[in-house]
């Protein structure tokens, strides 16, 4: 086995452990809630008195919920290993089905928004230390904080006022095609873009300051070329790790976007996962989110060498 | 103006300062460069002479503020005023007429891009060849440049060269659009010493090749002496003394050119103190071997060091970086551990003490590090960093520990009044006096002083060596001296050990080893030395 692929299966060990360790412990966190799947099946007849004490106990039994933590614990593991998190106590149906449903929707979302907030955040940061205008400068590298600080609901409401409602550019709430992703992509990606620009922005004026700039200006090149020839490549390794960091946000970012654009998707599902309290299906949402945030940041840390040489997965692999 | 490259006329260059104010780095300076001229400007950090290498250029950092009434360059028969040119027009100019070849060779290479493109871009950029014959030409630069395999090692990325092969690329790329004048920037202070040579012999074989023109830059009157055809000596901003370099070097004008003169590191300079042979040896180390690194990438350090020192007299360990000299020296002080051999001091096996018998042997050997600016804590003041280890073994009552300080910051030849001082407001010759009190404090029997001038400009060095030479004869020090720098080693120790590869290759008395180097390592280091010509050359 060659060295890469030695550390990609490295890398995958490692995930399989997050993986595992995320199941575990929502197992435990969802086990400690005071309310358990059957009384919540129960509750949703309504008036949950009318069911005796011996059908209570018999649907336990059939649950698994009568035995032993342990055995309940490894039974669920076992099962979730073959991809299946049991039948959804709200929606009823397997919970992987649900899942796989809402999946492409967020996927796709989370994917253009990514584009959207690293094209944007590198534009900002690019453009803030290509000016020689100081008052652009401080008005650009200022605009991050101020996007950060903007709560996505209120971001995602006004630009559904602005380019819905006012322009009619792009619908407000739906599924149906490319344009109605526009606007929740935005507004998700404006937290994401924002860093990625601030962190960007602080590595730029790093790598202009580095001694090798000024071998650049005596052979003749122009501040442009030095910039984007040079520098952002030097620069960028950081805000490309951020970007990988920061999908898990955008996950958890989806929740809010999707509902607040009506949208169908894992966040959605997620929301109404968490308030029925369907507890199989929090578990599924959160093992599948937890594979996709760990394989997208093993397709970042596999982009390093390409962009910088100096990291060789050969060494890591080796300790 | 004919006959002359590069006329610069009352140049001057002010920089303002954060708080407000300016600060004059060059005042009213002219500098003449023929063609095929070699000439170095010489003189301390903060002379102003890295700012006129920049002038020229118009690199000056953006709170540099510049005047000129003339800097003419007559590349091709055709005068050109530097300082009327655009932005763009400038830029047309370096790296095609002017090239750059800068200090420290680490930090000067794109780290992300491969080297043959970093050199192929100068042709590309001026428009001299398309991409494709740059890039075949970029190998043959990197041939020229002494660079083995250039085909291979075009592809290659800056951090798989060593320091010496990065500063062959940059020549290389200085080089690339066969400029008329080159200008470098202390080119090999970055260097390791036998490297050094070989860096400034190329520099002034490919210069020669091409007919170009050297403006060499350096803090180093020696190796200006030796290299340069003319040598302009620059101190706080102002020329003070041009002339052909051996009639600068034998008969200097000024008195600044003298003391620079007479400090200049050269093999001839005369001992600090007469050498002494040893009496009873006070510390000793044995078959020392230490590896760093882990399984697969394991690296022996140090192999099998021995050595010992007799009581009042100096040890120098020279070696270049990682010859395991800074190692070696580091067990003797167990701030290191061997992997095996042992260390004997002043009759005790120090490996093996523990606990408070560590902590009291500790003070009979204390340490100088090399960087005055990193080894004091900024935040305390000098009277706190020099009392520490008083502090820390509840030497003396309060007042008692005050008055150690003051009789210590006496004895280093500083004013009373740094006691109060934070380092920050300290020059870095002051600096490496307070680190000597610091390590003086608790009154060692040995002290390791590692690299303890290095990080100083020339005449600096000589006062700090000077004062190190009085110490160890009032208070019967012995010392373990580690350098790079045989001209140092050779005014100030009384034995030698040369170290490479984690061994000693060589040792003995200095006077003996230096006169009558045997191994070939030895003899590298000693002809790394400069030599400043004696007459003036008229070959060129």
């Amino acid at each position: 086995m060659g060295a890469p692929a030695r550390y990609v299966a490295g890398r995958l060990a490692q995930g399989a452990v997050v993986i595992w360790a995320a199941f575990t412990v929502t197992f435990v966190i969802l086990y400690l809630l005071p309310s358990d799947p059957v009384s919540i099946m129960l509750s949703q007849g309504g008036d949950s008195t009318g069911v005796s004490e011996e059908a209570e106990s018999r649907l336990r039994a059939e649950f698994g919920l009568d035995q032993p933590v342990l055995v309940q614990y490894a039974t669920a593991l076992w099962r979730a290993l073959h991809g299946d998190f049991g039948d959804s106590i709200t929606l009823g149906g397997a919970v992987i089905g649900h899942i796989l449903q809402a999946l492409p929707q967020t996927v796709l979302l989370t994917a253009v928004t990514a584009v959207i907030a690293v094209a944007g955040g590198v534009g900002l940061a690019v453009a803030a230390s290509a000016t020689r205008s100081r008052t652009l400068r401080r008005v650009l590298t200022n605009l991050p904080s101020v996007a950060v600080s903007l709560p996505s609901f209120w971001v995602g409401m006004v630009l559904i006022q602005l380019f819905s409602f006012r322009l009619h550019l792009f619908p407000a709430l739906g599924n149906g095609g490319f344009a109605t992703l526009v606007l929740p992509a935005v507004t998700l990606a404006v937290p994401t873009g924002a860093v990625v620009a601030q962190v960007l922005y602080n590595n730029l004026s790093g790598a202009l300051r580095q001694a090798f700039v000024e071998v650049l200006r005596a052979k003749g090149l122009s501040e442009r070329r030095i910039l984007l020839g040079h520098a952002l490549r030097v620069a960028v390794l950081p805000a490309l790790t951020l970007v990988g960091m920061n999908i898990a946000a955008m996950l958890a970012g989806a929740i809010v976007i999707e509902t607040v654009f009506g949208r169908s998707g894992l966040g959605r599902l997620t929301e109404a996962a968490v308030s029925e309290q369907d507890i199989p299906l929090v578990q599924g949402v959160v093992v599948v989110s937890a594979a996709v945030f760990v394989l997208v940041n093993l397709v970042v840390d596999l982009l390093y060498p390409l962009v910088d040489p100096r990291i060789s997965h050969r060494a890591t692999a080796a300790s | 103006m004919s006959g002359t490259l590069l006329a610069v006329r009352g140049l001057a260059v002010e920089y303002r300062l954060a708080g407000g104010g300016t600060v004059a780095a060059l005042r009213g300076v002219d500098l003449d460069v023929r063609p095929g001229e070699i000439v170095a400007v010489v003189g301390e950090s903060g002379s102003g002479k890295s700012t006129l290498a920049r002038a020229v250029l118009r690199m000056l950092s953006g709170n540099a503020a510049m005047t000129a009434r003339s800097v003419a360059f007559t590349p091709d028969g055709e005068t050109v005023e530097l300082t009327g040119l655009t932005d763009g027009e400038l830029r047309a100019r370096r790296g095609r007429d002017i090239g750059w070849v800068p200090q420290d060779p680490g930090v000067s290479l794109d780290p992300v891009r491969r080297i043959g493109d970093q050199i192929a871009e100068v042709l590309t950029v001026h428009g001299l060849a398309d991409r494709r014959t740059a890039r075949r030409r970029a190998v043959e630069v990197l041939a020229s440049v002494g660079i083995d395999d250039p085909q291979g090692r075009a592809r290659q990325y800056p951090h798989q060269l060593s320091g010496g092969q990065r500063q062959r690329v940059l020549i290389g790329i200085a080089i690339a659009a066969r400029p008329r004048l080159i200008i470098a920037d202390e080119p090999t202070s970055a260097l390791d010493v036998t490297t050094q040579r070989t860096i400034m012999d190329l520099l002034v074989e490919v210069a020669g090749r091409e007919g170009s023109s050297v403006l060499l830059i350096t803090h180093d009157l020696a190796l200006a002496a030796e290299r340069a055809d003319r040598v302009v000596v620059v101190r706080q901003g102002e020329i003070v003394e041009t002339g052909a370099a051996a009639q600068v070097f034998d008969a200097p004008g000024h008195p600044y050119t003298a003391e620079l003169v007479r400090v200049a590191q050269t093999l001839e300079g005369e001992r600090l103190r007469p050498a002494r042979a040893g009496g009873d040896p006070v510390i000793g180390a044995e078959d020392l071997v230490k590896t760093f690194g882990r399984r697969g990438s394991r690296r022996r350090a140090v192999d099998g060091v021995s050595l010992s020192v007799a009581r009042g007299t100096t040890l120098g360990i020279v070696g270049e970086s990682g010859s395991g000299k800074s190692t070696t020296a580091r067990m003797l002080l167990r701030l290191e551990r061997p992997d095996s051999g042992s260390v004997e001091l002043a009759g005790q096996d120090l490996l093996r003490l523990r606990g408070e018998a560590l902590r009291q042997a500790r003070r009979r050997i204390q340490l100088v590090q090399q960087d005055p600016y990193s080894s004091l804590d900024p935040r305390r003041t000098v009277g706190a960093n020099i009392a520490t280890a008083l502090d820390a073994f509840g030497i003396g009552t309060r007042a008692e520990r005050r008055a150690r300080v003051a009789d210590l910051v006496a004895d280093v030849a500083l004013p009373a009044d740094v006691v109060d001082r934070r380092p920050g407001e300290l020059s870095g010759g002051q600096r490496q006096r307070v680190a000597i009190a610091r390590a003086l404090a608790v009154g060692p029997e040995i002290v390791v002083l590692d690299e303890p001038v290095s990080a100083l400009d020339v005449s600096v060095q000589d006062q700090v060596l000077r004062l190190l030479a009085r110490l160890q004869e009032e208070h019967a020090l012995t010392y373990v001296f580690i350098s790079h720098n045989l001209a140092v080693v050779r005014q100030f120790c009384d034995e030698v050990a040369v170290m490479r590869g984690g061994r000693i290759v060589e040792a003995g008395p200095a006077e003996a080893i230096l006169e009558n180097a045997r191994h070939p390592y030895t003899q590298a280091l000693l002809n790394a030395v400069p030599r400043p010509k004696q007459e003036a050359h008229l070959d060129r």
